[in-house]
């Protein structure tokens, strides 16, 4: 192992959104942090937008699974014993690289689902104590979007006007103030205009799959550079295998192996977890010790459990009217948060946001994804391609899941990732209210875009490989028995360790997380350099 | 990619039957999908065109309308790789682009012009007012 160096104010794990808000939090008050990062910087010379074979390309380089793309950075997950897959990306800007960029706070009721709906639990915060940190990293991120959406109190709009709703998006908003139901032009991390040092979007529909355009507020391009300039010390290629703790229960610093397999470690006076939903109990439970033998901050017992993942579900609806869709915002148009909120009278509880989305390419319109059973080929295939190919507009439904002790993330008993350290294994099962709600949904969504004269409607089968939003799987709370960390992300076990990813989420909320994961990230980091004179730390 | 003349044209024959002629498009083999367009398919999908000479092994002198309808129900798999080869290696294809209209995801900046303020659109959904509920107090 390499010699130990002087250990930094903060050590992060992980350099994604989490990461990059914290650490600049962080830098910003003038302390000193180190971050270990698995993956390296995205290969944009990889990003195929502006080439005719984009399409076909965008399933090998960016693949959001990380056991089909299988790059030196990524770790192998079983997701056998589970109804979703999980998808994530290992690399500076971590998930930000691959996300939709749909930029959705939370709304107020998604913090206190104990107490207006009956299950899961309330969060120790409210909507309202996280509206200034929604503010700053709205900011920091470049969002697009509209300010007075009647979905959320009234409040500052993002920095940058929303894109166009397009004929798509003028088709259904119409549809759905015919039909009484919300919509508003969409919020987005993408830049519609330059914006710091994002370029301007040119609705390519390709942001999943390498923003050529550097449009996207992916936390490679609105964070780290800046950061690195600053001093923030990033140290890529650094797979964390091990939290050490010393005699007084602290963490001194975490060991990782580089890319040419040798162990290194690296101290720190406090240590923060960003490592997502997965990767964060994965390390906790890889830290066991005789101290900690169910594994670190896991007296009670939640570290790894409640895993949820947000269903996901679409409708397609086909119009004679030429759409242009094939291009536009992936991203989104226009999102509808109509039946957002619990109706007891639908049979289940909680509900789901939805986006409209361009459907891309010709290629795209032969997939199974979303067009199901409906295939093209053979003698309809030029007719069915013209029906869809920019005449088709997308519904992308995330349902909120509730958290169950039983959904969880183990330890794999056999699979190893490329440096021999144990693999995580998903144990998930779909529950009914899950079900019902996405069922529901779906019925509601084909009804929109039949309002807004689709001939015809295709529910998308459910799909195995839609686990974007991997939370709850170290629960914030304000009782050790009951919850890891605290409302500030400190673990109730380990005075000197905290996780500010979606991990710490009580619920899940039905909405695309980075919004909220980056402002508790924020709030968190916010609160300990308020109180770092006060932090414990290893002598 | 290297491919016989032979296992082209079991390509070919396969490719015909998910990419018929019609509506004034040519078909698969005559757009040059086991051609010209398989090699750049192969260039940018490796992973994928490693699978097809044992899917044309399978295929060798039989019917491909039997083979693909074979390959849909009992090997999903195999018919995915051909499923993401042969429309891939299609629209490479530039006089198919052209009669589809399609030039690719190209750039195609924003109109600064508000489109949701026009007709009143979002006037409707205002009017309505609020529709989340507000955070309990205690």
């Amino acid at each position: 192992m390499s010699p130990q160096a002087d250990p930094p104010d903060v050590l992060m794990i992980g350099a994604g959104p989490t990461g990059a808000v914290a650490a600049k939090r962080f830098a910003e008050a003038g302390m000193s942090v180190v971050v270990l990062e698995q993956g390296d910087w995205p290969d944009y010379t990889k990003a195929r937008a502006d080439h005719e074979d984009f399409e076909l390309t965008l399933g090998r380089h960016w693949s959001s699974n990380p056991n089909r793309r299988q790059a030196p950075a990524d770790y192998p997950i079983d997701d056998s014993d589970s109804d979703i897959a999980a998808v994530l990306y290992n690399a500076v800007g971590g998930g930000t690289v691959i996300y939709a960029a749909h930029w959705q706070r939370n709304m107020p009721s998604d913090f206190r689902v104990r107490t207006l709906d009956g299950v899961g639990d309330d969060w120790p915060l409210t909507y309202e104590d996280l509206v200034p940190f929604y503010e700053q990293v709205e900011a920091d991120f470049g969002i697009s979007g509209l300010a007075g959406d009647t979905a959320f109190p009234p409040g500052k709009g993002p920095p940058l006007p929303p894109g166009p709703l397009g004929p798509m998006g003028r088709r259904v908003a119409a549809a759905h103030n015919r039909l009484g139901w919300h919509w508003w032009p969409a919020p987005n991390a993408i830049a519609t205009r330059p914006y710091g040092p994002l370029r301007a979007c040119t609705q390519r529909a390709t942001c999943m799959w390498g923003c050529v355009e550097g449009a996207k507020g992916s936390v490679d391009k609105t964070h780290w550079p800046a950061l690195v300039q600053q001093g923030v010390r990033l140290i890529t290629g650094a797979r964390v295998r091990l939290l050490e703790c010393n005699e007084d229960g602290l963490v001194t610093g975490a060991v990782y192996v580089d890319r040419i397999g040798t162990d290194h470690f690296q101290p720190g006076r406090v240590t923060v977890l960003g490592a997502n939903g997965i990767g964060t109990p994965r390390l906790l439970l890889l830290s066991a010790s005789a101290r900690h033998p169910e594994g670190l901050a896991n007296s009670s017992g939640l570290v790894g459990r409640r895993l949820m993942m947000h269903p996901f579900g679409t409708v397609v609806g086909l119009f004679e009217e030429n759409l242009g869709s094939s291009h536009g915002l992936w991203g989104q148009h226009l999102h509808s948060l109509e039946f957002y909120e619990t109706d007891a009278a639908r049979g289940f509880v909680r509900g789901a946001k939805w986006g409209l989305q361009p459907t891309g390419g010709p290629l795209s319109m032969t997939r199974t994804y979303p067009w199901g059973d409906n295939t093209i080929w053979g003698n309809r295939f030029h007719h069915e391609l013209r029906r869809r190919l920019d005449h088709s507009a997308m519904w992308g439904i995330i349902a909120e899941d509730l958290p169950d002790n039983d959904n969880r993330i183990v330890l794999d008993p056999g699979l190893k990732d490329d440096d021999g350290i144990p693999a995580p294994k998903i144990i998930y099962r779909m529950s009914d209210n899950s079900r019902h709600l996405l069922e529901f949904h779906l019925l509601r969504a084909r009804e929109s875009l039949e309002e807004a004269g689709a001939t015809e409607t295709v529910i998308a089968p459910l799909i195995r490989e839609t686990g974007w939003h991997l939370l709850g799987t170290a629960k914030m709370g304000d009782d050790p028995a009951t919850s890891v960390v605290d409302a500030w992300g400190r673990c109730h076990d380990v005075p000197n360790l905290f996780i500010y990813d979606g991990s710490i989420w009580p619920t899940s909320s039905g909405m695309n997380p980075t919004a909220t994961i980056a402002a508790m990230a924020l709030r968190c980091a916010d609160h300990l350099v308020r109180q770092r004179r006060l932090q414990p730390t290893p002598p | 990619m290297i491919l016989t003349e032979a296992q082209r044209l079991t390509l070919a024959r396969l490719a015909n039957v998910l990419i018929p002629a019609g509506n004034g498009f040519p078909s698969a083999s005559e757009a040059g999908v086991a051609e010209a367009f398989l090699d750049r398919v192969a260039a940018a999908r490796p992973d994928l065109a490693k699978v097809l000479p044992a899917i044309l092994e399978l295929a060798e002198n039989r019917d491909p309308a039997e083979v693909i309808d074979e390959l849909q129900t009992e090997d999903p798999e195999a018919f995915g790789v051909l499923a993401e080869l042969v429309p891939g290696a299609y629209f490479l294809n530039p006089e198919v682009r052209r009669a589809l209209r399609y030039h690719g995801q190209t750039a195609q900046p924003i109109d600064p012009h508000p489109d949701y303020e026009e007709d009143g659109l979002l006037q409707s959904v205002i009017q309505r007012g609020p529709i989340y509920r507000a955070t309990p107090t205690d």
